[in-house]
């Protein structure tokens, strides 16, 4: 090809170059000194981050409540460093954080309700001293998870909002959706119950593809992928 | 001054009461207040004297450059015995005495001193102050009965002084100036209401405080006492040597008052804003917060010092006073934070006619000294990194209230609920007990106890079915029973049960009665 054409050079660079600046744009992933939250391999790599991304507003729908505890809490504890717990009713209970990796030095309970809730949210993320903060609410306007995410991005740390399961739920602004829902153990004996294992459904994941996964808790805290069942979800919120 | 404005008109003239009387007279204006005047004129040697006794007995003298020789400033008493006065050169001195001890002269530490000194004045009156560069003021008007009288009261300073190790000299007049000529002239004397003129006439002009071109001056007239200074007609003495020498002399006579500056105690810190127009809006309040908080954490700063606890105190036109209280869960000094929770709060204030003076005091302070960063784990990186997360605590706490943000540290108990309490979450956390991780533990544990329908095919059995739910798998029981000194905690049996759907709950059997108590993952 004759002539200076500047974008024949390098391709892939310019590529990348504009990827992430549409993504600055859209206010998505900002690039951080410290990488993605890891989830599992198999999850990693369906997400664009390449796991949950810090600085960012993240939406986990309580399909199962011991379930959607556990999987906020396990993602709290690899952020390591201090993280909230921001609910009408903080019980969540060190002993049984300590297996998921979450000391009880790093966790803080905030008891708050609905706008408070949200606000105690926002303020601890704008925090950068903060790792990740979760907030149980019902209600999470579009308005509302605007303000998080940006709070997010201010701070850098994982924010994440527990809400309860429903079938309709309205837009919002978080990165990315999921539902967590608890799923029958590996098969075994009757007197013993076996690893903990959830359903993983990302029903909306911004720049990326929704999916869904089954997933088990290993006693050292991994997340396993047994029977990687990856069906595309038809919905995308 | 605007609120004066604002206090309701004195009608003591409209309800029948005589006349006011006529402007009292001079005299009665010297005679209403008594003051006693503290004079140190050792004040630099025995500042030395006092903290190495060593000193004691022996000459010595402070000396300062002045230009490019260097003089005596103050010698000691055995030093002036043997022939040393302040305003030698240090090279004659030292030809006089060649094992005289120096010291470099420090005004900022004699003024220090004296500022201390006229605090501890404050047992005697609350209006005492420094007279620098070498003497006391305090305000003894109606405060001299409460040791015994006037001359009760001057012993007693003059003996704790001199106890102390300060040469001193005190006297007690109806002006300050007066009572400062005379203690500086050495008079140890208790002048009557209205004696002043009789009692300063015999001191030398030099003890009021005049430059010494002033005194000289007066000397070429033959004037060398004050007495004979006043008999002069003033015109003429005005003319050839200033307004300034008879201001002090009238001082003296209570013609003329000088304002003296009381000491203030020394509080954690405390800033002042007076506002030259009242504050009506919440924008202006936001603005003179953020002058107040910058203010303090400047005082805070130099005194090394964090905020505890801090109160906002807002003064209206009609005198009412406002004031907002506020807690730090960690000593702070960031003017930002400080201004943000007060900020905060601002909605509290009724302006009502206007807000005219603004105070921010640190009621309590702690010490916070700059910190310094740890390697990752050690002790110093955990209290940095809670450092970090106090401005966000208080925050939170501010709005959300003192028992709603907090952490849960470890108690030795088996109990479930009773295995961690809450705790202020800026403190250290202990270590976390080592059967923790041992046991499984549900991650969310039920605050009160919900009943739930269990079926149990025996009755001591695993449950067979939880609501509708079918179990398929059950794990226990665990017995845990309270401690034995309990009697409030029976025994309970615990089980971890999954359900059909992969539901994983801890149910507890108490006395045939079942309980959800908490999820697991």
């Amino acid at each position: 090809m004759a002539g200076p054409v500047p974008f024949s050079t390098d391709r892939a660079a310019v590529l990348a170059g504009l990827r992430s600046r549409v993504a600055r744009m859209e206010g998505g992933v900002r690039p951080s000194g410290r990488g993605a939250i890891p989830v599992a391999a198999a999850v990693d790599a369906m997400l664009p981050a390449k796991g949950l991304a810090r600085g960012a507003l993240h939406e986990v729908l309580e399909a199962d409540p011991g379930a959607a505890a556990g999987f906020a809490a396990l993602m709290l504890a690899r952020a390591g460093g201090p993280v909230l717990w921001i609910a009408p009713d903080p019980d969540a209970w060190p002993p049984g954080l300590v297996a998921l990796g979450l000391s009880p030095a790093d966790l803080i309970l905030v008891r708050a309700v609905g706008e408070d809730a949200l606000w105690a949210l926002e303020e601890a993320l704008r925090c950068p001293a903060v790792a990740g903060a979760v907030a149980v609410c019902r209600a999470l306007t579009l308005t509302a998870s605007r303000r998080l995410q940006l709070a997010a991005e201010a701070g850098g740390g994982l924010g994440l909002v527990l809400r309860p399961d429903a079938e309709e739920v309205p837009p919002t602004a978080s990165l990315t959706r999921w539902r967590v829902d608890a799923r029958p153990g590996a098969a075994g004996p009757r007197h013993a119950l076996a690893d903990p294992a959830w359903r993983l459904e990302l029903l909306k994941s911004r720049g990326g593809q929704p999916g869904a996964w089954e997933v088990a808790l290993r006693p050292d805290g991994r997340l396993e992928t047994p029977a990687p069942v990856v069906r595309p979800v038809a919905r995308a919120g | 001054m605007r609120p004066r404005a604002c206090r309701p008109p004195r009608l003591a003239g409209l309800r029948g009461l005589p006349p006011p009387a006529a402007p009292p007279e001079i005299a009665a204006v010297a005679g209403e207040r008594r003051w006693l005047a503290l004079h140190l004129p050792d004040l630099p040697t025995d500042r030395l004297a006092r903290r190495d006794p060593a000193l004691d007995g022996r000459p010595f003298a402070l000396w300062a450059a002045d230009g490019s020789a260097r003089r005596l400033t103050a010698v000691s008493p055995p030093g002036r015995a043997a022939g040393l006065a302040a305003g030698m050169a240090v090279a004659d001195a030292q030809a006089m005495l060649p094992d005289l001890v120096l010291f470099p002269a420090d005004p900022a530490a004699d003024a220090a001193l004296l500022a201390a000194l006229a605090a501890w004045a404050r047992r005697w009156t609350p209006l005492a102050a420094a007279s620098p560069p070498d003497g006391l003021l305090l305000d003894i008007t109606g405060a001299a009965h409460l040791v015994g009288g006037e001359a009760l009261l001057l012993e007693q300073a003059q003996s704790r002084l001199g106890r102390a190790g300060f040469a001193v000299h005190g006297a007690i007049a109806g002006t300050a100036a007066a009572a400062g000529a005379l203690a500086r002239a050495g008079c140890e004397t208790i002048v009557p209401p209205g004696g002043e003129a009789e009692a300063i006439a015999p001191l030398p002009l030099a003890c009021f405080r005049l430059d010494p071109d002033t005194v000289a001056g007066f000397a070429r007239f033959g004037l060398l006492r004050a007495g004979d200074a006043l008999a002069q007609p003033r015109a003429g003495l005005m003319r050839r040597l200033g307004a300034e020498p008879l201001a002090a002399l009238d001082a003296a006579l209570g013609r003329h008052v000088a304002p003296a500056q009381p000491v203030q105690p020394r509080l954690p810190g405390r800033a002042d804003l007076t506002c030259p127009e009242p504050l009506l809006t919440a924008e202006a309040l936001e603005i003179g917060i953020d002058r107040l908080a910058a203010a303090l954490c400047a005082d805070l700063r130099a005194a090394g010092e964090g905020a505890r606890a801090v109160v906002l105190e807002c003064r209206r036109v009609d005198d009412t006073v406002q004031r907002i209280g506020l807690g730090l869960g960690t000593a702070s000094r960031d003017p930002a934070h400080l201004a943000r929770l007060l900020r905060g709060r601002v909605e509290r204030i009724d302006p009502g006619f206007g807000i005219a003076h603004m105070a921010l005091i640190a009621t309590r302070a702690e010490p916070l000294a700059a910190a310094q960063t740890g390697l990752p784990g050690s002790v110093a990186a955990d209290a940095s990194r809670r450092e970090a997360l106090a401005p966000l605590l208080d925050r939170l706490t501010q709005r959300l209230g003192r028992g709603n943000v907090f952490a849960r540290v470890p108690v030795a108990s088996h109990i479930p609920h009773r295995a961690t309490r809450p705790a202020d979450p800026h403190a250290p956390m202990p270590a976390t007990p080592p059967g923790w991780a041992a046991r499984p533990r549900p991650v969310r544990l039920l605050t009160r106890p919900s009943p739930v329908a269990v079926i149990a095919l025996l009755p001591d059995g695993p449950p067979a079915r939880v609501g509708r739910q079918r179990v398929v798998r059950a794990e226990g029981p665990e017995r845990i029973g309270g401690e034995w000194w309990a009697e409030d905690a029976p025994e309970e049996d615990y089980w971890r049960v999954e359900t059909e759907t992969g539901v994983r709950l801890w149910l507890a059997r108490r006395e045939g009665a079942w309980s959800l108590r908490g999820y697991f993952p």
